[in-house]
C-alpha cells in the first residue's frame, strides 16, 4: 500500500515538473489576461487614469445601432467595415488548403532528393514574418516591383496591387497562400496521406478507377477528418490574423480596405488608448470564434475529429 | 544498481526541474519591482529617445556635457527602436515611467491625459526667453494657457527640385513665389512619357498639402473640426486633377505606399520636382550630394503654407526628481544641442535658426528659403484624440483619392464623424467627473 502511495507521489511530482514551465506561462500570460480582457470590456480605460466601469456600454457602442439623421446607422461602422475585411481574408481559406493538398501529393511520391523539397517547401513557415512582408512589399510595388515588371514583359499593365482599395485585398490573400500552402497544413495533409491504407488504392485499381476518381472517392474522403481539423484552424487564425502583413505592408490602407479585427483592436488599445474598448471588440472576436467552431464541430463534421 | 538508476531517472530530472522552476520563480518574485541599484549619492534620470543612427549621438554627447557640468546627476540613456510611444506608454502603465522623454506629434494624447509635469511656474522664473521661439510652435506645448514643454526642433515641409531636368526642359528654376498655374505648366512639361505613353519621370510626386490650399482639418484657435471646407474640397479636386486628368503626379495613396523610395525615385530622375520633410534632409543631403538639386517654397495656390511639427523633450508629471530633470530639460534648450539636432530639424529657438541658414555650406541650393518657411508654418494643432481623429480623416481622404466617394460627400461624412466622436469624447469626459 505504502509503495504504491510512494509511486503516485512521485509520478505526481514527475509530472507536475514536466507541466510546470508550459503550465505557468499558460497562466501568466494567457489565462490569466482572457480574464482581465473580460473584466476589461466592463470599463473606460485610457491607462493613465482609473478605470472607469461603465458596464456594457462599449458593447453597445461596438455592435449597437442608433437613428442619425433618420437613418438607422452602426454606432461604430468601421468595426463591421473591418470585420467584412476579416471575412473577405478568409476566402483564402479554401484555395489554402486546395494547394496545400496538392503539395502534400506531390511530396507523397517516393522520389529522390524528397526531403529537399520538403524542407523548401515548409520553409515559409520558419521564416520571420515581418522580413518576409517587407520582401512582399518590394515584390509588389507598383513602378519598381518585380511582379508588375514580370507582367510588363509579357505586355500586361500591373496594378497598384496594395494601394489601391480593392486589389489591396486579394493580394493579402495572394500573399497569405504562398506562406500557408507549404507550411504546417501541408505537413498535416502529408501525414494524413500516408495514413490511408494503400489496399484502398489497389482495389481501386482493379475496379478500374482512374487517378482522378481515386483521388475523388478514396483521397478525399479519407483526409476529411484531416481537412475538417485544418478548416477550424484556418478559421480560428483568419479571425485572428492580417495584422502582420497589414501593420508592414499597408498600415490598414488604402483607406481601411486592410485593417482587419485584429489592426483594430491594436488601433484602439496602442495608439488611441481606449483599453476598455479594445477589449470589447477581442471580446467579439472570441464570440465569433467560439460560434463558428461549435456551429462547424456540431453540423460540418463532429465526427471528422482528428 | 543501474537498472535502478535508469528506472528512476525521469523521477529525479521531474523533481530536479520542479525545483528549479519554483527557485527561479521565488526569485523573480521577490527581485521583481527591484530597479538597478542607485549610483551612491547620486540622483539619477531615467531619458526615454527614439533610437536613431544621426540623433543617439548627440543625445549621448549631451548627456555626458550635462553630467560633467552636474556631477551629481546621473543620465540613464534609453533609447527605444520601434514603437516609441507605445512603449513609453506600457512603461507608464507599469508605473517605470521615464523622467524625461521625447514626445512629437503624439504629444497631446499624452499631455491631454495629464502625463507632463506643468513648467509654467519654472518657465516663468527661468531665464529661458519665450520671444526667442516661433510662437505657432511655442502654443502646440500650451494647454489652457499651461506650458507643458518647449520644442527643441521644428519639422517642416518643402519642395525639392531638379535643376538639370529643368534646365532640359528649357524652364526657369521656380521662384519662391511661384504660383500654381506655373508650378502646373512646369510640371506638365517635365513630365516625360515613353512612346507607348508610360510615364518614366513625374513633374511631381506627392501633390500639393492641404496647407497651400488655406485648408485645415482642424480650427488652429478653437480645435473644432474644419474639414467640410470649399478650400478642402478644391485640395482633393486639384490632387486627384494632377494625378488623374494632367498625370503629373502618382496618386497620393501610391505616393503613401512609395514614400521610403521618393529620395531615391528623385535621385534617379522619377520625378522632376518633389515634397520634402527637414526629417528625411540629413538623408537627402547625403544622396543627393553629386545632383544638381535645390529647394524652394511649395507653390502657393490660395497661400504659402507649409506642414509643421514639432520635437520636444516633456517631464513626466509623478518624476521623483524634478529638479533634476528641469535641470537636464532646460540643457536641451541650448545652443550647441539644438544645432547639433539640426540633422532632423529646424532649431526652435529663432536666434539658433539663423545661425544655421547663414551656414550654407555643404548645404543645397537656396537653402535659406527655410527662413521664409519659418513664417508660413502650419502646424496640425493639437486637439485631443488627435491620432483616432485624424485617423478617420485618413480613412476618408483614402477613399476620395480611390475615387470611391466624391470630394463633398466624403469630407461632409468625414466632418460628421469626426464631431460625433467628440461628442462622445466629451460624454465619456463628464462622465468620468462624476
Amino acid at each position: 500500500m505504502q509503495l504504491i502511495k510512494k509511486s503516485n507521489i512521485q509520478r505526481n511530482v514527475v509530472a507536475w515538473g514536466y507541466l510546470f514551465p508550459n503550465l505557468s506561462g499558460f497562466l501568466v500570460f494567457t489565462l490569466i489576461p482572457v480574464f482581465l480582457a473580460f473584466a476589461l470590456s466592463l470599463f473606460r480605460w485610457d491607462i493613465f487614469h482609473a478605470p472607469v466601469f461603465v458596464g456594457l456600454d462599449n458593447f453597445r457602442d461596438l455592435l449597437g445601432f442608433s437613428w442619425r439623421d433618420g437613418v438607422l446607422a452602426a454606432n461604430d461602422p468601421e468595426f463591421w467595415q473591418y470585420l467584412g475585411n476579416t471575412l473577405f481574408l478568409m476566402m483564402g481559406i479554401p484555395l489554402n488548403m486546395l494547394v496545400s493538398l496538392l503539395i502534400a501529393m506531390l511530396l507523397n511520391r517516393k522520389l529522390r532528393g524528397i526531403g529537399f523539397f520538403r524542407t523548401v517547401f515548409y520553409l515559409p513557415t520558419i521564416c520571420g514574418g515581418v522580413g518576409l512582408f517587407l520582401l512582399w512589399g518590394f515584390i509588389f510595388a507598383p513602378e519598381i516591383g518585380i511582379m508588375n515588371k514580370v507582367l510588363e514583359a509579357i505586355g500586361i499593365p500591373g496594378p497598384p496591387w496594395l494601394t489601391d482599395y480593392y486589389w489591396a485585398k486579394p493580394t493579402f490573400i495572394l500573399i497569405g497562400l504562398w506562406g500557408a500552402m507549404g507550411g504546417t497544413n501541408m505537413l498535416l495533409y502529408l501525414a494524413g496521406l500516408q495514413s490511408i491504407p494503400p489496399e484502398l488504392y489497389e482495389a481501386a485499381r482493379v475496379d478500374g478507377a482512374g487517378k482522378f476518381q481515386q483521388f475523388i472517392c478514396i483521397t478525399v474522403p479519407m483526409l476529411s477528418p484531416t481537412s475538417f481539423f485544418i478548416f477550424i484552424m484556418g478559421i480560428i487564425h483568419g479571425f485572428q490574423g492580417g495584422f502582420n502583413a497589414a501593420f508592414v505592408l499597408t498600415q490598414g490602407g488604402p483607406a481601411g480596405s486592410t485593417t482587419t479585427l485584429s489592426y483594430y483592436i491594436y488601433n484602439h488599445a496602442f495608439q488611441w488608448f481606449n483599453m476598455g474598448y479594445a477589449a470589447a471588440i477581442s471580446l467579439v472576436l472570441f464570440a465569433l470564434v467560439l460560434v463558428i467552431t461549435i456551429v462547424n464541430w456540431r453540423f460540418g463534421g463532429k465526427n471528422n475529429a482528428v | 544498481m543501474l537498472y535502478e538508476i535508469k528506472k528512476s531517472w525521469p523521477y529525479i530530472l521531474g523533481g530536479f526541474l520542479l525545483l528549479l522552476y519554483l527557485s527561479l520563480g521565488g526569485y523573480l518574485f521577490m527581485t521583481s519591482g527591484n530597479k538597478k541599484a542607485p549610483v551612491k549619492g547620486k540622483i539619477e534620470l531615467t531619458l526615454a529617445v527614439p533610437a536613431g543612427l544621426k540623433t543617439a549621438p548627440i543625445y549621448r554627447d549631451k548627456i555626458r556635457q550635462f553630467e560633467k557640468e552636474h556631477p551629481d546627476i546621473k543620465v540613464n540613456l534609453m533609447e527605444i527602436s520601434g514603437g516609441f510611444y507605445q512603449k513609453v506608454l506600457v512603461m507608464i502603465a507599469g508605473g517605470v515611467a521615464p523622467d524625461l522623454m521625447w514626445m512629437g506629434q503624439s504629444f497631446s494624447e499624452f499631455a491631454d491625459r495629464g502625463v507632463f509635469m506643468d513648467i509654467t511656474d519654472r518657465l516663468t522664473a527661468s531665464d529661458i526667453d519665450l520671444r526667442d521661439y516661433e510662437s505657432k510652435i511655442l502654443n502646440l506645448y500650451k494647454i489652457d494657457d499651461h506650458y507643458y514643454s518647449l520644442p527643441f526642433g521644428v519639422d517642416v515641409s518643402f519642395m525639392i527640385y531638379n535643376r538639370k531636368l529643368f534646365r532640359e526642359a528649357g524652364l526657369p528654376y521656380p521662384d519662391d513665389n511661384w504660383d500654381y498655374d506655373t508650378f502646373l505648366k512646369d510640371a506638365v512639361k517635365l513630365t516625360r512619357k515613353t512612346e507607348s505613353g508610360k510615364i518614366i519621370t513625374y513633374g511631381c510626386k506627392g501633390g500639393l498639402p492641404i496647407e497651400v490650399f488655406g485648408a485645415s482639418i482642424f480650427d488652429p484657435e478653437t480645435g473644432k473640426v474644419t474639414c467640410n471646407t470649399p478650400e478642402m474640397i478644391n485640395y482633393f479636386k486639384t490632387n486627384l486633377e494632377l494625378a488623374h486628368k494632367y498625370k503629373i503626379t502618382p496618386t497620393p495613396e501610391e505616393n503613401a505606399a512609395l514614400s521610403k523610395d521618393t529620395l531615391e525615385n528623385f535621385k534617379q530622375e522619377h520625378s522632376a520636382i518633389m515634397l520634402s520633410h527637414t526629417m528625411r534632409w540629413n538623408r537627402a543631403f547625403d544622396l543627393l550630394k553629386d545632383m544638381d538639386w535645390a529647394m524652394t517654397l511649395t507653390p502657393k495656390v490660395k497661400r504659402n503654407g507649409q506642414w509643421a511639427s514639432s520635437q520636444a523633450i516633456c517631464i513626466y508629471r509623478d518624476t521623483k526628481q524634478p529638479d533634476a530633470a528641469w535641470k537636464l530639460f532646460k540643457s536641451f534648450q541650448s545652443k550647441d544641442f539644438q544645432l547639433a539636432m539640426s540633422c532632423r530639424t529646424i532649431p526652435a529657438r529663432k536666434s539658433i535658426a539663423k545661425v544655421l541658414f547663414r551656414e550654407t555650406e555643404n548645404k543645397p541650393v537656396n537653402f535659406k528659403v527655410l527662413e521664409k518657411v519659418v513664417n508660413v508654418l502650419y502646424p496640425t494643432p493639437r486637439v485631443p484624440h488627435l491620432q483616432e481623429l485624424m485617423a478617420v480623416f485618413g480613412r476618408f481622404s483614402g477613399m476620395i483619392f480611390n475615387r470611391q466617394i466624391s470630394a463633398e460627400d466624403g469630407m461632409a461624412q468625414c466632418e460628421a464623424e469626426m464631431n460625433r466622436r467628440i461628442a462622445k469624447f466629451k460624454e465619456n469626459e463628464q462622465k468620468n467627473k462624476k
